[in-house]
């Protein structure tokens, strides 16, 4: 390497050193939130109910773990929102199925109860 | 030194054409306007979800001003994502309580379809018994008669019995022998004495 090139890129290492440094808190916090974002996506029973959404926040939430591991925070940060907001997804997409099914069932039972009422009424 | 700014300059050159070449919008922000689009047309999404959908609008429009400001692809696709993501969580949250409201309601109309069904039922068995005890004195009627047939037919039997007796019947293997005695004319008359006529009066009553 010639002497020419050795301190501009001394200098850029240094600024992108210090850029990770200031990143590197943000991203681990980033990481932590994803984490208990999928967590709590899997037990409202995203993996039955939201499959794939829950899979795809998992699969980014380790990506961004070996990202944060591998020091580039920038990626890591990235990849923990899209994974938190994957997770929430799965975790709302999971409550609003088991809801309506729940309601389904209220009015199956109803729907049940009638025709017995009018079999009953017209005996 | 002239010599090694030229490389920089043409770099230099090429990312600003590459900045000002950069569409406005990406196919992930384009996907998470109409998403927005369909998420404000929603009723249910303004009734239940408005902290999520606020939330949603954040993002999206941290979206758009990374695009308003040609920033690079990536990152625009990366706020665009979680934009994206937002206004499904938002659809879904509405989505759940309404489905939770509708609970409630179905909830309560179970129980009064319950509280009617019950009803019915107390009246269907009331009506029942009701049935039943007509039934029953319609078959205490019906037993009564039966009875008052049966006295009558043996009364009459027995009427019979005495006046068989009254002929002096014999029951013997052949059959019921009777004697008729003093079935007799006057003399030089075609009509039977009184005597006679009342014994046959009375054979006329029983094979009657």
């Amino acid at each position: 390497m010639s002497p020419r090139y050795t301190l501009p890129m001394l200098c850029a290492a240094a600024v992108l050193l210090s850029a990770c440094a200031s990143q590197k808190a943000p991203a681990t916090a980033d990481v932590a939130v994803s984490r208990a974002a999928v967590e709590n996506a899997a037990q409202a029973g995203a993996a039955e109910l939201a499959p794939a959404e829950l899979l795809a926040a998992r699969e980014k939430m380790q990506q961004a773990s070996r990202a944060l591991a591998d020091k580039d925070y920038k990626l890591a940060s990235d990849l923990a929102q899209q994974a938190q907001a994957d997770a929430k997804l799965a975790q709302s997409k999971a409550t609003s199925a088991k809801a309506t099914s729940a309601a389904n069932e209220v009015q199956e039972n109803i729907r049940v109860l009638r025709e017995e009422l009018d079999r009953a009424n017209k005996q | 030194m002239k010599r090694t700014f030229t490389p920089v300059l043409l770099s230099l050159a090429i990312a600003l054409s590459a900045c000002s070449s950069t569409p406005l919008t990406t196919s992930t922000l384009d996907q998470a306007r109409s998403d927005y689009s369909a998420a404000q047309a929603n009723s249910a999404v303004s009734q239940y979800a408005v902290r999520e959908f606020n939330d949603a609008t954040a993002a999206l429009n941290a979206a758009n001003n990374a695009a308003g400001e040609r920033e690079s692809t990536e990152k625009i696709d990366q706020l665009a994502y979680v934009a994206k993501q937002k206004i499904a969580t938002a659809q879904e949250v509405a989505r759940a309580r309404k489905a939770e409201v509708e609970l409630k309601q179905s909830a309560q109309e179970r129980e009064q379809v319950r509280l009617q069904a019950r009803t019915a039922e107390a009246e269907a068995a009331k009506r029942s018994a009701e049935q039943a005890q007509a039934e029953a004195e319609a078959a205490r009627a019906r037993a009564e008669q039966a009875n008052a047939a049966t006295q009558s037919a043996q009364a009459q039997n027995q009427a019979l019995a005495a006046q068989l007796a009254e002929l002096q019947a014999k029951q013997t293997e052949r059959g019921t022998i009777i004697t008729l005695g003093d079935v007799l004319f006057n003399v030089d008359q075609a009509v039977l004495t009184s005597g006679g006529q009342a014994t046959v009066q009375k054979l006329a009553t029983v094979l009657r």
